[in-house]
């Protein structure tokens, strides 16, 4: 009896431990299976490849994307004018929700199960596409890309040379950037128009009109309710400094010369880590003067964007710096409330020294990455996909993507393009979510071209009207009256690009920011925190200045100039 | 007639107030949803909504059932629901009836190896790599059994009917078999039947964890065939704002929408659990005692 108990629960744990290095040994073994292929015919007739190619792919599933007429990712208006106008087919395995991390997980189980990766798919987090870089799955593009790519598509891109660096790996491209318009990104200061005038005050120049304005938002009852219950200044600044497209800080740090959480250049031409530089002492000193005074929010420490977007919608809010955008979100809440409540931009005052500094985002969104696996024909057909994106550039026909917007982005009504949401069957569907990449192509130098023309209300010729065909829009849509402000936010911002300040360090995480950043950031947290809300002086700063150096940062600084070196 | 003395009488109303206030932290944050999900977003956006709807309006359930994937993540849920609880309950008691006779003369032969398995596989599991290739590899992805079968042997919920099965009269069982029963019948006719509040508890717990797990349906699911529960994870995550979705934003961005969703993915459960409280305070009380 015992004996048999005994056999059984062996040959239980024996099956157990088998079945589970079978599952272990089974993810080698797929990766090896390529097989040499004859090229079949690559023909292209009149732009269209024949027969059709297809293209494997997986999606992140963008929550503000919307479908109509039954479509989805799998099959929609776009893939089909793929097939019959391109000759590409695109073939999506699966989707996955990406405002979580559901996409990212997926990816990364996808990668160590050992399936075959589809043919190529958008990546948006660094650390995804450094896994997939790292684990050796991917195409090299360098060659690819010089073969294949459009001149068109090459120029776009040449625009921006520091969009490859996050891509890169000895020398070599193993992702191909998807660019984003910067201009617009950049901060302006944002006032409540109805307060301003109300108040009989001007936009601040300097610093000191700063306070003065904050002060008169605060103390001089600008809502008229009769309570105290108004701030100046509204800032997200919620764990972390940096990243909250409103109620942005880094051009209030700016004004004092450093921007935290950021690598620029120093005076010696090495990148230096904005947080300890000695400008951000004496913004946080005067930040804790402004919370005394009452000009920025008592709780602010956990004001997120969300919480800021919540505050302007509630009409608390003076003045904030963000991007172009801030009157259509969260702007539109405001006005559904108060409809004489807007607020206009203007530019950031001049800083304590004169200068100015405030962050402008990073050149791409995401990168296309490419299966080493992948067939030539596909790679082929995709370059000749992206091509024809980038062809809108060369065009002067608007519509140069027939039937593709037509009826989702707008309608064709008596020959003219109509944008109005109300007047479009179904309603208004943004198609330039539907292409691989997930948004359109961007040809930076021209798009803020026109983006200036139609902010200054300059004609558009056909020309411009193509260089905007790929977002699906068609000049200023004037059914929306709240574009206007963003347009004119763009023509404030590009008076200070002085002022803007990228990100230089693009590389991968180095070996102590992995182990250290974490610690570092929480402690740099805590230290302006603290220093804001007056538990601290501000010498606090330099204390912690020398901690960070000794915990990790010193090294983190050489290991982000190490890369520097490289790329410089 | 019975006296109360004042010190109970304190105790009395000491417990009252102490119960009041558990029950409003149970209650106030559910009325506060209903109440965003019946207001108008501006309202909500400014923070305006407390416990009373502020605008009055349906405009949210009539968007969130629009959804062309709402419905059928809903139905989804269901049948995944539905089949959970009953494969489950019926594998895990016939687990639990087989260990629940112990080893030796009227056991089973390696008692002690099932118990090691199960033990084993509570404590430890494959992990997320291994787990995911087994059951894509199966074939079973996209398919509704990659929510129902890795997850239908749940350890907890066996250990909790094995106990209350012990604890059952041996005497009860052994008048079937006198009868002569045999071992499908004794557990069918005689077990069954009479545990129906440890049944009516794992029930509820199945359901429940059901009804809300949400990550195995991103994982092993494709985007357009997700339960509800996954379906909501990804409508809630808040995306990042940008100046190429800002537009949409500025339209779904709606905390109303979403609440009513919340509300609807919620209203199953709270439907169920009135109905089985009766039995699920028992069926824990009973389980939990061992002979």
């Amino acid at each position: 009896m015992r004996n048999k108990k005994k056999f059984i629960f062996t040959s239980l744990v024996l099956v157990l431990s088998l079945s589970s290095a079978i599952a272990c040994s089974n993810g080698n073994e797929s990766g090896n299976t390529k097989q040499p292929e004859t090229p079949a015919e690559f023909k292209i007739v009149d732009g269209k490849i024949e027969p059709a190619v297809t293209i494997t792919m997986v999606r992140g599933e963008d929550p503000t994307v919307k479908f109509k007429n039954g479509e989805s990712y799998m099959d929609n208006v776009h893939t089909r004018w793929a097939k019959d106008t391109l000759g590409v087919e695109l073939k999506t395995l699966w989707s996955s929700p990406s405002g979580d991390s559901s996409y990212d997980t997926k990816l990364k189980l996808m990668l160590s199960s050992g399936d075959n990766l589809p043919d190529l798919f958008v990546a948006y987090q660094a650390s995804t596409i450094n896994t997939f870089i790292d684990s050796g799955k991917l195409l090299d593009v360098t060659e690819a890309f010089d073969k294949y790519a459009s001149d068109t598509w090459k120029a776009a891109l040449k625009e921006e040379p520091t969009a490859w660096q996050p891509f890169m790996k000895n020398g070599k491209k193993y992702a191909i950037p998807v660019l984003r318009p910067t201009v617009g990104t950049q901060s302006t200061l944002w006032i409540r128009q109805d307060w301003l005038d109300k108040l009989n005050m001007k936009a601040p120049n300097t610093l000191e009109e700063l306070e003065a304005l904050m002060d008169a938002f605060v103390n001089e009852d600008p809502d008229g309710n009769g309570k105290k219950d108004t701030v100046g200044l509204e800032i997200a600044m919620k764990d972390q400094m940096l990243g909250a497209p409103m109620g942005d800080s880094s051009w209030i740090f700016g004004l004092f010369g450093a921007i935290p959480e950021r690598w620029y250049p120093g005076a010696d031409g090495n990148l230096q880590y904005g947080s300890i530089q000695p400008g951000i002492k004496s913004a946080l000193g005067k930040l804790n003067e402004w919370k005394n005074k009452g000009y920025i929010a008592n709780d602010i420490a956990l004001h997120d964007f969300n919480k800021v977007a919540e505050n302007v919608t509630a009409g608390k809010v003076g003045m904030l710096g963000g991007e172009s955008w801030m009157m259509v979100y969260p702007g539109s809440m405001l006005m559904a409330s108060n409809p004489s409540a807007i607020y206009n931009p203007y530019p950031l005052p001049a800083g304590a020294d004169g200068k100015n500094m405030r962050t402008i985002a990073n050149p791409y969104t995401s990168a296309i990455l490419i299966s080493k696996d992948i067939s030539e024909e596909a790679l082929q057909a995709y370059f000749h996909y992206q091509n024809a994106m980038f062809d809108a550039y060369n065009s002067d026909d608007p519509f140069i993507f027939k039937g593709f917007q037509d009826g989702y982005d707008y309608i064709i009504q008596d020959g003219k393009a109509n944008m109005d949401e109300k007047q479009i069957p179904g309603g208004k569907t943004p198609t330039m979510k539907y292409t691989i990449a997930g948004s359109d192509a961007v040809y930076p130098s021209k798009r803020l071209e026109t983006n200036l023309k139609m902010a200054k209300n300059e004609p558009l010729t056909n020309k411009d009207l193509a260089a905007l065909a790929p977002t699906g829009i068609l000049g200023i849509d004037d059914t929306n009256p709240l574009e206007h402000f963003t347009t004119k936010a763009l023509l404030v911002g590009i008076e200070q690009t002085d002022a803007d300040v990228r990100e230089y360090f693009q590389g991968p995480s180095t070996k102590t920011m992995l182990s250290r950043k974490e610690l570092l950031t929480k402690m740099q947290m805590d230290t302006y925190i603290e220093i804001i809300y007056g538990k601290k002086p501000a010498d606090a700063f330099d204390a912690f200045v020398q901690k960070w150096k000794s915990s990790g940062g010193d090294d983190i600084t050489k290991e982000v100039n190490e890369w520097y070196a490289t790329v410089k | 007639m019975q006296v109360i003395s004042t010190p109970q009488r304190w105790f009395q109303t000491f417990n009252n107030v102490i119960m009041i206030l558990l029950a409003l932290i149970c209650i106030v944050p559910l009325l506060h949803v209903i109440a965003i999900s019946l207001s108008s977003s501006a309202a909500v956006m400014a923070n305006k909504v407390t416990f009373f709807p502020i605008e009055l309006n349906f405009y949210s359930y009539t968007k969130a059932l629009e959804n062309p994937v709402f419905l059928p993540a809903i139905w989804l849920s269901v049948q995944r629901t539905a089949l959970s609880l009953g494969l489950g309950l019926i594998v895990n008691c016939m687990a639990a009836y087989v260990l629940s006779k112990g080893g030796g003369r009227d056991g089973i032969a390696g008692y002690k190896g099932f118990v090691g398995l199960f033990i084993v596989a509570m404590l430890f599991n494959g992990g997320l790599i291994p787990t995911y290739l087994l059951v894509t590899k199966i074939g079973l992805y996209n398919s509704i059994w990659a929510l129902v079968l890795p997850g239908l042997v749940n350890v907890f919920h066996l250990i909790l009917i094995m106990n209350f099965f012990k604890a059952l009269p041996k005497e009860i069982e052994e008048s079937a078999f006198m009868d002569g029963a045999n071992h499908w019948q004794v557990f069918s006719r005689m077990f069954l039947p009479l545990s129906l509040p440890v049944l009516a508890t794992v029930g509820l717990f199945m359901v429940v964890n059901d009804w809300n797990e949400w990550f195995m349906g991103s994982i092993y699911m494709r985007g357009d065939n997700v339960p509800l529960s996954t379906l909501l994870k990804s409508l809630i995550a808040v995306p990042i704002v940008d100046a190429s979705n800002v537009n949409e934003i500025a339209k779904l961005n709606n905390r109303s929408i979403r609440a009513a969703q919340v509300l609807i993915g919620a209203l199953p459960i709270l439907l169920i659990y009135p109905v089985l409280q009766k039995f699920f305070t028992a069926g824990i009380v009973i389980g939990a005692v061992k002979e």
